[in-house]
């Protein structure tokens, strides 16, 4: 089954054939877990609502109408998952700084490099970047993440958001705007921030 | 860079963009992806409430964040905003209105020049009379010219038919008086002249009035000297005013606004229009449109700026025609294509002088970018690792050279990135290069 379209396993999904969409899981779930990380900053919520994501998908194969990329069916399922698990948990809990698991990976790098200033460094900036964007809303912070970690274009965005592309980039554009005035209130250059 | 010893941080986009991932060993995604097939394949789904609840499958698929008003409205400043071309949605208006005005005017018939002592006694009929909305439009910067020309014309009609009736307001300024305005008290009108002499408006007015002429004149010698142009050389002839001398008097009506007080006769140079519609009447006068008998006659106007653009304007006087078909009359473009169009396509390539950023917008560089992104996520196979692509721009926009980092360097798959970012392009700006960065996912 190698080198099938996403389209054609989808199709193929649509048949019965459940390789075909564990196919389809294995090229996506990464970007799907990355996605979740960034907008739950939680390990255990962004675990479920990948694997949620694609049972969701798949139990709605019958609904995909083909006009979009099988991927941005679902980006979009797992950011209206993301999104109410978020709205669910504001009454719940309150997420912690060191709970905080889009920075595993850099603490984890940390670990491995020697050079500790430039790493302590490292870590305070994408520390202070992590609460910037929870100071975004929603709406500004997801597309933050899509287009500037995700590195999805604004077309793309704009199809998993529905929204227009100008308003993808004005969002963007926004988002960048207060971000960097957060970074400058944390004494980072704007300068160097872009 | 960072303040207090901290290690500089690089571009906030390519910040970002470098965010690690936390990395799980193939085995690792391979069982999560076994526990979503077992999930799905045991039709126990009874799990799935922890995390989405009762949310149904067309939620589900819904636009998860699509427009929402406030940011429909909020959008169009930002947009009037963009780095570099220094625009403002009030300077926007602005200059809407006075093309609004010129327009107005074009389709008016010129009042005499003689009107301006009954208008006189007709203000002072008005004594005393406040409006919010004359303070704001006196105090705008726009200058109504059409209201000018209504008032006068107004004037005159109110004399001719009863001097008595220099005590009460005008039936036609009643008629008009929707968005036209109304004639303001003598009193008002000697403190706005006194505020016209004295008032630092009217010579920046006129220094930018000068610095338009000054345009004009040079983009007029440039037509003149392009042999090429067919419309110019076969219009000089029959052009009452050549454009040099056309946009002569109209610097000598500017240099007129200064304090000296306006003369009796002829249009009040500080009713002159906006920087913008002298520009815009200097071109009609360099473009050279000659005058059509028709219903306005150019006489009673004594103003050469008005004379030159005025005809131009009101060749087609068609009480139907649009405001869009008016104002580019106004402006002297038609709509089909003309010889003298012809001749500024060489320049439409050519960034305006002084417009050039420094740099590429980041709006410019991620909408370049985004745009070529997809081609190169093409070059990846599904399983590729993440690559890092360093972009550099030349000055010109175009892209001098593509660096590959990462999972596709070395491969087959660099070559196909680099030609796939090497279509970018951006508007060109003023430093040597510029470096961009963008990280190439698989699809």
């Amino acid at each position: 089954m190698a080198k099938l379209t996403d389209r054609e396993l989808v199709d193929r999904a649509r048949e019965g054939d459940a390789q075909a969409f564990g196919q389809l899981v294995r090229r996506h779930q990464q970007r799907i877990h990355r996605l979740a990380m960034h907008l739950l900053r939680d390990r255990a919520e962004a675990e479920d609502v990948m694997q949620e994501t694609f049972i969701r998908a798949y139990r709605a194969l019958a609904r995909f109408d083909g006009r979009s990329e099988p991927y941005t069916w679902f980006y979009r399922i797992a950011i209206n998952l993301s999104l109410n698990t978020l709205r669910s948990r504001k009454s719940r809990r309150t997420t912690t700084e060191s709970d905080d698991a889009r920075l595993d990976a850099i603490i984890n790098e940390k670990q491995t490099l020697a050079d500790a200033p430039d790493d302590a460094a490292r870590n305070q900036l994408y520390e202070a970047l992590s609460q910037g964007i929870d100071e975004l809303s929603d709406t500004l912070r997801t597309t933050l993440v899509l287009v500037c970690i995700d590195g999805r274009s604004h077309e793309e965005a704009a199809a998993m958001l529905g929204a227009p592309e100008g308003t993808i980039a004005w969002r963007v554009h926004e988002a960048r705007r207060k971000l960097k005035e957060y970074m400058i209130k944390r004494g980072f250059d704007p300068e160097e921030m872009g | 860079m960072m303040s207090e010893g901290k290690t500089p941080p690089r571009d906030l986009d390519a910040v970002l963009a470098a965010w690690p991932t936390a990395e799980r060993t193939a085995l690792e995604w391979d069982d999560s992806a076994e526990h979503v097939l077992s999930l799905i394949g045991s039709g126990d789904l009874t799990g799935l409430a922890k995390v989405a609840g009762r949310v149904s499958d067309e939620d589900l698929l819904r636009p998860p964040l699509p427009t929402a008003p406030d940011e429909v409205q909020s959008s169009a400043p930002i947009e009037a905003k963009i780095e570099g071309t220094g625009m403002t949605t009030t300077s926007r208006e602005r200059d809407r209105a006075g093309f609004k005005d010129l327009a107005r005017l074009a389709n008016m018939t010129p009042p005499p020049s003689s009107a301006s002592s009954v208008r006189s006694a007709e203000i002072s009929a008005s004594t005393g009379e406040k409006d919010e909305n004359k303070e704001w439009e006196e105090n705008s910067g726009v200058i109504n010219l059409a209201a000018i020309a209504t008032s006068e014309a107004e004037a005159q009609e109110a004399r001719t038919k009863a001097p008595a009736v220099a005590g009460s307001m005008s039936q036609a300024t009643k008629r008009s008086a929707g968005n036209e305005p109304k004639p303001i008290a003598e009193a008002r009108e000697a403190k706005r002249e006194e505020k016209k002499k004295g008032s630092p408006w009217v010579a920046i007015g006129g220094v930018v009035a000068a610095a338009a002429v000054a345009a004009g004149v040079f983009f007029g010698m440039q037509h003149t000297d392009r042999a090429a142009s067919p419309a110019t050389v076969a219009l000089a002839p029959q052009t009452p005013a050549n454009p040099v001398a056309a946009a002569q008097n109209v610097a000598a009506a500017a240099a007129t606004a200064s304090p000296t007080p306006p003369v009796e006769h002829g249009v009040d140079p500080s009713s002159l229009p906006p920087a913008s519609t002298v520009a815009v009447a200097v071109h009609a006068a360099a473009v050279a449109v000659p005058p059509k008998p028709g219903p306005v006659t150019t006489a009673p106007t004594q103003d050469p700026a008005l004379v030159a653009a005025i005809p131009t304007a009101t060749a087609v006087p068609s009480a139907t025609a649009s405001l869009q078909a008016q104002m580019q009359q106004a402006a002297g473009v038609t709509s089909s294509p003309t010889p003298t169009a012809a001749t500024a396509n060489p320049d439409e390539g050519l960034p305006a002088p002084g417009s050039v950023p420094i740099k590429p917008s980041q709006g410019a560089i991620q909408g370049s970018l985004g745009a070529a992104l997809p081609s190169a996520r093409g070059c990846l196979g599904p399983d590729d690792p993440i690559s890092h692509a360093t972009i550099t721009f030349k000055s010109d926009g175009s892209v001098q050279s593509v660096g590959v980092t990462g999972g596709a360097a070395g491969k087959p798959a660099e070559g196909c990135i680099r030609a796939a970012l090497s279509k970018a392009r951006v508007a060109p700006f003023a430093q040597p290069t510029f470096t961009a960065t963008a990280t190439v996912r698989p699809n």
